[in-house]
């Protein structure tokens, strides 16, 4: 009995929301997908004010849940590990044995930043999935607008109507109190801003790892502005016998940097939008799947779940290897 | 046909044709990683994080029909 009070507890939780929220509040709620987050209010911070959304609320939760996961795992330290000690060694032995095998011994070094985007990433991902985040918020009434431009809505009751009848909706049954629902608690991965954060980091912290390790001229020099060839082309040209294939291999090369340019800036988009859109696509079929019918969420629930896992270790293991690349020296290869 | 449903069409067309590409990339490159693993299970290790780099790219091609969708879809264009 006591194994399964937990999974009790989740179902409950799971299910309640959904079956009082037809029969209370507003009579036509729209629960919404909007690629934007919703505001939640606004902090006022001298003459500056900050909108404080609830994607960016899920931020400061989960960062607070990181601290305290770090803190409880940390707090008895045995040399033989039991609880939430051995998910955090299980957690940073895979990482570490991944960075070994990636980028031997510079795997260290990269290891702390690899591994807070991959905690990061992994518990915003989860924790938009616990079961009745989504649902619980409060509505956002608009007389004149029911739906804003640009969402697309789902209309909450008449869903319902279809499984638990037309009383389900209310006792008005009119949308005179049509409203957005906005949830309080969004996973942070589903606002592109977070995402955009995240890829800004890593990119830029693999620009720095490579100038580090290779010095800023040289990892300029070495990877964008290859006029390596053409220094070589006027030294043989000031020497008398100029050997117009070192020009040749000059402009390749110099095409070459801006192509790399290139992919480093698409670098960052893709790393943004990979993250977004697996999580957000997730979210969306999550909430249509809900509002077909009450059991059909649960496949796609442990589908979510394992995306989640496999974004954050992607998006980490993605920096992993352009931190190394970053910091391989240009033709290293050729000479071992 | 309103504005609206041509509006939707384009996003599903944008995404649905979009990922065809990558869908068959992918199978092709997991395809031959998973072969390679297979017969060379010592380099499982490499070949798996050269996979992981080759899924990345591939993957963004269809990220990028989403992004597509999404800027229809949502009226951001």
């Amino acid at each position: 009995m006591k194994r399964w009070l937990p999974a009790l507890v989740i179902l409950a939780i799971l299910f309640v929301p959904g079956f009082i929220l037809p029969r209370f509040g507003a009579d036509a709620v729209t629960a919404s997908v909007a690629v934007q987050p919703e505001v939640l209010f606004e902090l006022e911070l001298g003459s500056f004010t900050l909108p404080v959304s609830n994607t960016l609320l899920t931020t400061w939760i989960v960062t607070i849940l990181i601290l305290l996961f770090a803190f409880f795992a940390t707090r008895k330290m045995e040399l033989v590990p039991s609880g939430l000690q051995n998910v955090m060694e299980l957690i940073v032995e895979m990482w570490d044995g991944l960075g070994q095998s990636v980028a031997g011994a510079r795997g260290r070094k990269f290891l702390p930043i690899v591994l807070t985007i991959f905690i990061f990433v992994l518990f915003s991902n989860w924790l938009g999935l616990v079961p009745g985040f989504g649902p619980v918020g409060y509505i956002v009434v608009d007389e004149k607008h029911p739906a804003p431009e640009g969402i697309v809505t789902f209309d909450l009751p008449h869903a319902w109507e279809e499984f638990l009848g037309p009383k389900a909706s209310g006792e008005h049954g009119t949308s005179e109190h049509a409203g957005v629902l906005a949830p309080f608690v969004r996973s942070p991965s589903t606002d592109i801003n977070t995402t955009l954060a995240l890829a800004l980091i890593s990119v830029i912290m693999t620009q720095i790892f490579g100038m580090q390790a290779l010095g800023v001229v040289k990892y300029w020099f070495a990877r964008f502005l290859m006029i390596g060839k053409f220094i070589e082309f006027f030294k043989t040209l000031f020497k008398g016998k100029p050997n117009f294939g070192l020009l040749v291999f000059g402009f390749l090369d110099l095409f070459m940097g801006i192509l790399e340019f290139i992919s480093e800036v698409s670098k960052i988009l893709s790393f943004t939008f990979r993250l977004f859109g697996n999580i957000f696509a997730g979210e969306v079929v999550l909430l249509i799947m809900a509002f077909l019918f009450f059991a059909l969420p649960f496949p796609f629930y442990a589908l979510e779940i394992f995306v989640g896992f496999i974004q954050a270790f992607v998006f980490a293991i993605l920096t992993l290897v352009f931190m190394t690349i970053a910091t391989t020296a240009h033709g290293a290869e050729e000479h071992h | 046909m309103t504005d609206t449903g041509l509006r939707l069409i384009a996003a599903a067309i944008a995404i649905g044709f979009g990922t065809i590409g990558p869908g068959i990339g992918l199978g092709l490159l997991v395809n031959a990683a998973l072969g390679a693993m297979g017969r060379n299970p010592e380099a499982a290790g490499q070949v798996q994080i050269n996979m992981f780099i080759g899924i990345a790219f591939t993957e963004a091609l269809g990220i990028f029909a989403l992004v597509v969708s999404l800027l229809i879809g949502f009226k951001i264009f």
